[in-house]
């Protein structure tokens, strides 16, 4: 099959990332459509944020990628020192992290960080620089953003410091916005205000985006697209809907078992047997077997095959139907 | 049967060289024998600063603490606390065994074979007795946490965020333990959290506190399907899956200190002058459910528009 640019901004093929011999990412696909929001979740430990950071070109160096493809409308993501992958970082992709505090400078002003990055990029200068840093933090909802921009980030809130890292990262006006569980550790009322403020960006400014995270009522009122990971494999993808009313993969369902936000009563919140198995070790063709109360025999010796129509695709040799 | 009753608790403390922040302003409430109570709020709310109240960690300025009747003025064992982070609550140079010992108030782990009963209560494995805390998986870790409060044989137990920083499968563990435990020995418990379904599924009763004050008070099903104080309103409607399209995104602004007004008034779609003019008390609507607002009879308002956080 032909990348197809029209639709999709990022596309992954068979993309494995690994330190020495293990493979922490395993043979993932994964495609990022203009215009809509992809949520990829699962527990700590399942190589979210590794995908995450491989497209960002922020990899660490001790990793190996391989791809049987891997590019952005176009320019080959695998080849990190390749000079078309340089133009795009940061200008056409940007990443807003888990603690904003720690992303951002505490000893400049957040104008003068946000001034940096648009003076890189757009290469402003003056007084049109500063209307931009201004117009840059207004856009996210910051109010006075004269007086706001002189401020440091200890002089802020958390939900403050975030705000201003989606303007850092809006200000280039990128194509595709990672955002990496943007919202841990925030009140419920200031990740609603957060996540409001990125789909609207999203929507308007038809980018892209992928959202990291592992709180699964949060995909499903957020996202359009829901990628399930289990120690390095997709298992599941599909439409937001779709997942919670019709979950195929039996590691999908014990995510949702195990989620205080889907479970009707104390009694009915489920653990996932097992943990995420050690990678370092022996591991069964599917991750999962072990934890797997549908596993077969095949399912260790057989990595499943992603099957199913668009919208539902799931890769389970035994999926409930 | 009342267990912990607190009346007009009051606490504030400095903030920059001449101001004050109130972080409890005049609350009281009590808690039954075996019930569990759920504290939920945004950050800065004042629970934390509560419930170190309640377990006798901070002294109250001002009103009182009766635990069976007694007032509290110093921790007692009867009140154990189980921390947000369990990592930073255990001692990292001490064992588990020994940390779990500290419970009952013993430096060193003599007492071994209440130790290992409550290890096995709370599904911790002997072997893992002798390890240091960082040699524990984040799930083992909050167990030895709760161990350690439960060595004591609490009749309350204070969870502060007892799996904010858990993953989904290993908070789903922990909650069913501490319900279980909760079960078994007839504590207590006061849930402190800002996650509004752990709460659903964790207690009875659930009390709302904004700024330092308790703004509605009552059974958790009736404050989460049908909330009638207006912040409480935001605080549902804020929770993912709640949205019903109604999401309420209410600028948030410096705290006030005067305490003649309604503290939410700046960020209230329904406040007027009364609301500037006098604190609203905490009034019964129902049996058991209690609002501290002047419109609280009032149709539920719609609300749009986004602010600053």
């Amino acid at each position: 099959m032909t990348p197809d640019w029209t639709t999709n901004l990022v596309e992954a093929r068979d993309l494995t990332i690994s330190f020495g011999a293990t493979a922490v990412v395993d043979t993932v696909s994964l495609d990022l459509p203009k215009g809509r929001i992809t949520a990829l979740v699962g527990e700590s430990g399942s190589g979210k944020s590794l995908i995450a950071h491989s497209i960002a070109g922020i990899l660490t160096p001790a990793a190996t990628l391989q791809a049987a493809r891997f590019g952005f409308s176009g320019v080959d993501l695998s080849d990190a020192s390749g000079s078309g992958w340089r133009d795009l970082r940061g200008r056409q992709i940007a990443i807003i992290f888990q603690n904003p505090r720690a992303a951002l400078s505490p000893v400049r002003r957040i104008g003068q960080q946000i001034g940096d990055v648009i003076a890189r990029h757009r290469g402003l200068k003056g007084a049109e620089l500063s209307r931009a840093v201004v117009e840059a933090l207004a856009s996210v909802g910051i109010v006075d953003p004269e007086a706001r921009q002189h401020a440091y980030t200890g002089e802020l809130s958390g939900g403050m410091c975030q705000r201003v890292m989606i303007a850092l990262a809006l200000a280039c006006n990128p194509r595709l916005l990672i955002a990496d569980e943007p919202t841990t550790g925030l009140d419920n009322t200031t990740q609603a205000a957060i996540l409001d403020l990125v789909v609207e960006q999203i929507r308007a400014r038809h980018m892209a985006c992928l959202l990291i995270t592992h709180d699964l009522a949060l995909a499903r009122e957020y996202a359009d697209e829901i990628r399930v990971m289990h120690a390095g494999q997709i298992v599941e993808e599909a439409e937001s809907s779709r997942l919670f009313s019709a979950p195929r993969h039996p590691y999908t369902r014990a995510l949702l078992g195990a989620s205080a936000s889907q479970a009707g009563s104390i009694e009915a919140l489920e653990p996932i047997p097992g943990s995420l198995p050690d990678l370092r070790g022996d591991l069964p063709a599917c991750r999962f077997a072990d934890r797997c109360a549908r596993a077969e025999p095949r399912c260790r010796i057989a990595k499943p095959l992603t099957t199913g129509p668009s919208g539902a695709r799931v890769a389970c040799w035994n999926p409930v139907s | 049967m009342k267990l912990v009753e607190l009346s007009g608790v009051t606490r504030s403390f400095a903030s920059g060289r001449r101001a004050r922040v109130l972080a409890v302003d005049n609350v009281s409430f009590s808690i039954n024998r075996g019930e569990s109570v759920g504290l939920v709020g945004e950050s800065g709310s004042g629970k934390s600063t509560l419930s170190r109240l309640i377990c006798g960690l901070t002294p109250a300025e001002d009103g009182e603490i009766r635990l069976n009747g007694k007032p509290i003025t110093a921790p007692s064992r009867a009140v154990q606390m189980v921390f947000q982070s369990a990592d930073e609550a255990l001692n990292p140079a001490f064992t588990i065994a020994r940390n779990i010992a500290v419970g009952l108030g013993l430096s060193n782990a003599g007492a071994l074979p209440e130790v290992r009963s409550v290890a096995a209560k709370v599904g911790l494995p002997p072997e893992l007795l002798p390890r240091l805390p960082h040699q524990l998986s984040g799930g083992q870790q909050a167990r030895a946490g709760i161990a350690r409060a439960l060595i004591a044989q609490p009749e309350l137990l204070l969870l502060d965020e007892p799996t904010a920083a858990l993953d989904v499968s290993v908070q789903a563990l922990v909650l069913r333990l501490i319900d279980r435990l909760r079960t078994e020995t007839g504590c207590a418990t006061l849930l402190v959290s800002h996650d509004l379904d752990v709460v659903r599924l964790m207690c009875t009763r659930v009390l709302v506190m904004y700024r330092g004050r308790i703004v509605e008070a009552g059974p958790v099903n009736q404050i989460i399907e049908a909330p009638r104080h207006p912040y409480t309103r935001l605080l549902v409607s804020a929770t993912p899956g709640r949205n019903q399209g109604d999401r309420m995104t209410l600028p948030s602004t410096a705290p006030h200190a005067d305490t003649e007004a309604c503290h939410f008034r700046d960020r209230c779609p329904m406040a007027t002058d009364i609301c500037a003019q006098s604190r609203p008390k905490l009034d019964d609507m129902a049996p058991g459910h209690a609002v501290a607002c002047h419109h609280s009879s009032s149709a539920a308002p719609q609300i749009s528009g986004s602010g600053a956080c």
